[in-house]
């Protein structure tokens, strides 16, 4: 008995007609909005909306102007790096050399500014340079000689610090030339330089990995690595230049601490390696690689300040945003689970 | 009470619906001791459901309908379940675990909370197999077996739990020539000691060889149920609904230039120094020839087939459409107008977290941007272009590729390879785990790429299928040229007598 629906092809299908488009025009919107509530971001908006709400509902002051301001220039060091981060994850990588990265570059440049008596505009760029030679590091140590990402930063990790230490003898370099400070307050107050980098970096990145060949290629090889490659991507080259470019992010966020707090401090970006791979967890990307996006990791980084500010806001002692922050991750990545669970339980 | 006469299994009116899609209505199938039942269909008709069903993996309670194993109603909740209730599933893909041993594997369900002593496991592990006639060596480490001794121990896996049925989904789609003899050796030793089998497969030979009786699905309902005496033709119709169109074979018409011309290639074998894996093969293809490589696993066909596309280092001469290149990497054989679609869409074909559009773009990522820019419109449109040429059935080329059939997940890679414009494509098992309708749609395909002027080398273990697409056949038996020879002179019969023939001779 002949059923419809069977998907069988009638004989003259099968002449190919060279490039006939299909005429698109309805079903776009059904479409579109499909393509919107299957994107991983999604899932991390309604959450970032309803916590936004209930801290302002719970403290009046928590969404006015200057409260915003200080929240955005806070997250603006470590969003700089997500975006590196969040190009790592995507290839399945991840760089937990992060923050150590970032201590050195200030320490590096500080002291070319404080003993070599540098001008801004080169020492600064230097500091970056550090990062990216890092970075380069780490593109050798896992590209080249196969060594887990994990391992391979995580090593970074302590030797980036420990030079740090050693560049500095364990020292904050003080005081910085006047000139350093002068660079601050070339911003109107309010607006501080890493805000600046760190809003370019989101929209530069969130461009380049939906709108480029090359965030194409780091999609493909967070998927099937052995796929991309045999379509001809220089997979070593493309997973390379993710890490040193999330180094040279990481070295530009710890130059601007420096430059905003007018001190080479060798602390500086202890904990961000953590942090940053939260946030970017958070927002939707798959720590297995091959999934995620720019906004998604920036939603995840706002949930993460918006939680630490609102607590602070509501008097909370500041040891419970620890908490809050292990818990909004497990909570994040758990509900994304049950998300696709259900969704392939549907198909 | 369990009645000795009662069926060894029965599934009786079997409901179950994901969302809005029904996957089975009213299917009810049983099997009897001493039996082996064949279970037949297209991909999406419902077999893995149903087994998946038998195998716990969908519990009791989230379908409709009974299940009773040796007359006893049985409620399955996870595989665990069903490995007591003795249900043993072979699934299709490989799952063994590569470090242990073949004993450790095959009792890996089963050894308890003892301590592991390796010299115990191994007696009984010989033991077993000596006594089911199963050719492993217990002692063995299972990453040096090959593809078809690992489908070996993962049947003898479920054996060794004693299962009432035995499930075996596309048992034979690694295995050639002895092995599948002996396989079926195998399964009628177990039936013939009041055992019984479902065997699933799209190889309807070996159906109508093996079993004594059929079921056939289609759209998630019986389509038809068989007794002794089926045909290959009858199970077609039944699977298809309706009688399947002969496929004129490919002309056999006007050949081109040189597309590609292989000189001396040598593959070396990085564990056997002395015995390359491809050793001194030279042939050429020419423009609108099928060129047909056979062989056994390990014959090296698949290994020259990769070399050629940069995947494995080799020496020797290679000149594409008359211009020498050097093959070191997948990127330069593309950029020398080489094609490839591999064997295993799962392992190296597919890109599971995009769309099916940006999987057949990936190739020529380029030809789809605007100043730069990726541009959705182009990338669309190339797929959609290729969704019709190749009749890709997806409701959107913005859906998941993973949402398709096996069928039409090979049509994407293929689109892909296509999409990068090669003057030569490799295809490696270019139908393996396809159903019949896609099958015969791919092939009729080929014969169109290759009448515009594309020189293709097809790879494969199905010898029908070889037999049906190409012009010409090069057979490789360890690595070297056993015979070569036109269409006109080819049949199955010599194929397999010439990759047999060293293999008999001592090495």
């Amino acid at each position: 008995m002949p059923t419809s629906g069977s998907g069988q092809t009638t004989e003259q299908d099968r002449g190919p007609p060279p490039h006939h488009v299909a005429p698109r025009a309805a079903g776009n919107w059904s479409g579109a909005l499909t393509r919107l509530t299957g994107r991983p971001e999604v899932g991390a908006l309604i959450p970032l909306v309803l916590i936004t709400l209930v801290f302002a509902a719970l403290s009046p002051t928590f969404l006015s102007g200057s409260s915003v301001a200080t929240m955005l220039n806070a997250v603006a060091f470590i969003g700089i790096i997500v975006v590196g981060q969040t190009f790592l994850l995507v290839i399945g990588g991840l760089d937990l050399s992060v923050g150590s990265v970032a201590g050195l570059a200030a320490v590096v440049a500080a002291v070319l500014l404080r003993d070599f008596g540098w001008p801004v505009g080169l020492a600064l760029p230097a500091g970056v340079a550090v990062g990216a030679v890092i970075g380069l590091a780490n593109a050798i140590l896992v590209v080249r000689c196969g060594i887990p990402a994990f391992i391979a930063t995580l090593g970074m990790m302590y030797i980036a610090r420990g030079i740090d230490y050693l560049v500095c003898n364990g020292y904050p370099i003080a005081p910085l030339p006047a000139e350093v400070r002068q660079f601050a307050e070339i911003l109107p107050s309010g607006v501080s330089w890493a805000l600046l980098a760190f809003i370019t970096a989101v929209v530069a990145g969130d461009l380049v990995l939906r709108r480029t060949v090359f965030g194409r290629s780091l999609y493909a090889i967070g998927g099937n690595e052995e796929v991309a490659r045999l379509a001809g991507i220089r997979t070593g080259l493309v997973k390379g230049s993710c890490y040193v470019l999330t180094g040279a992010l990481a070295g530009l966020a710890g130059v601007l601490v420096m430059v905003q707090v007018n001190v080479g401090q060798p602390e500086i970006g202890a904990g961000w390696e953590l942090d940053t791979i939260a946030s970017v967890v958070i927002g939707g990307v798959s720590l297995f690689g091959g999934v995620g996006t720019v906004l998604g990791a920036l939603i995840g980084l706002l949930i993460m300040q918006v939680v630490r500010s609102g607590l602070v806001s509501c008097d909370v002692s500041p040891h419970w945003q620890t908490v809050a922050v292990g818990l909004i991750m497990i909570l994040a990545v758990g509900a994304d689970l049950l998300r696709r669970r259900f969704r392939n339980g549907r198909t | 009470m369990p009645v000795e006469t009662a069926d060894a299994l029965a599934m009786d009116d079997i409901g179950k619906s994901f969302g809005s899609v029904h996957a089975l209505r009213g299917v009810s199938l049983t099997v009897r001791r001493g039996e082996i039942h064949a279970l037949l269909g297209e991909n999406g008709a419902g077999k893995s459901t149903l087994m998946r069903i038998l195998d716990g993996v969908y519990p009791a309670g989230s379908y409709r309908g009974t299940v009773a194993i040796a007359g006893r109603q049985v409620a399955l909740s996870s595989p665990h379940d069903a490995r007591r209730a003795g249900i043993g599933y072979v699934p299709q893909e490989i799952t063994v675990i590569d470090h242990l041993s073949v004993a450790e594997n095959i009792f890996v369900g089963d050894l308890g909370w003892n301590w592991h002593i390796p010299r115990r496991l191994h007696a009984r592990a010989v033991e077993f197999l000596a006594a089911n006639r199963i050719d492993l060596d217990a002692a063995e480490t299972v990453a040096r077996l090959g593809p078809g001794q690992r489908h070996l121990l993962m049947i003898a896996r479920a054996l060794a739990a004693n299962p009432t049925v035995l499930i075996l989904d596309e048992p034979t789609a690694s295995l050639v020539g002895d092995e599948v003899g002996n396989l079926f050796r195998l399964i009628r030793h177990l039936v013939a000691g009041g055992g019984c089998c479902i065997y699933i497969s799209h190889r309807l030979h070996e159906v109508v060889e093996l079993a004594d009786r059929a079921t056939v699905l289609r759209d998630g309902k019986v389509a038809a149920r068989f007794d002794r005496g089926f045909t290959e033709d009858l199970l077609v119709e039944a699977m298809l609904g309706h009688r399947p169109q002969a496929v004129a074979a490919p002309a056999t018409g006007v050949v081109g230039d040189e597309a590609l011309r292989v000189e001396r290639l040598t593959v070396p074998n990085p564990h056997r120094p002395e015995r390359p894996l491809v050793e001194d093969l030279s042939f050429s293809v020419h423009r609108g020839e099928i060129l047909g490589l056979a062989g056994l696993p390990g014959s090296g066909c698949c290994e020259a087939v990769d070399a050629l596309y940069g995947r494995l280092p080799h020496t020797g001469a290679v000149a594409v459409a008359g211009h020498p290149v050097r093959l070191d990497d997948p990127r330069a054989a593309r950029q020398a107008g080489l094609g490839l679609v591999t064997a295993e869409r799962r392992r190296d074909g597919l890109l599971p977290n995009l769309s099916v559009a940006a999987n057949i773009s990936l190739a020529c990522l380029p030809s789809v941007t605007r100043r730069g820019w990726m541009d959705r419109g182009r990338e669309d449109a190339l797929a959609a272009g290729y969704r019709e040429q190749l009749s890709i059935r997806v409701p959107s080329l913005a859906a998941s590729v993973l949402t398709l059939s096996g069928g039409n997940q090979q049509k994407v890679v293929l689109a892909r390879a296509l999409a990068a414009q090669p003057g030569v494509l490799f295809l490696n098992e270019p139908t393996r785990g396809v159903d019949i309708g896609a099958r015969e749609e791919i092939h009729a395909l080929l014969g169109v790429l290759a009448s515009r002027g594309l020189a293709l080398v097809v790879v494969s273990t199905d010898l029908p299928e070889l037999l049906r697409l190409c012009h010409r056949f090069l057979v490789l038996v360890d690595g070297r040229m056993a015979d070569a020879f036109p269409r006109a002179e080819a049949s199955e019969a010599r194929i397999l007598r010439a990759a047999a023939a060293r293999r008999m001779a001592p090495a």
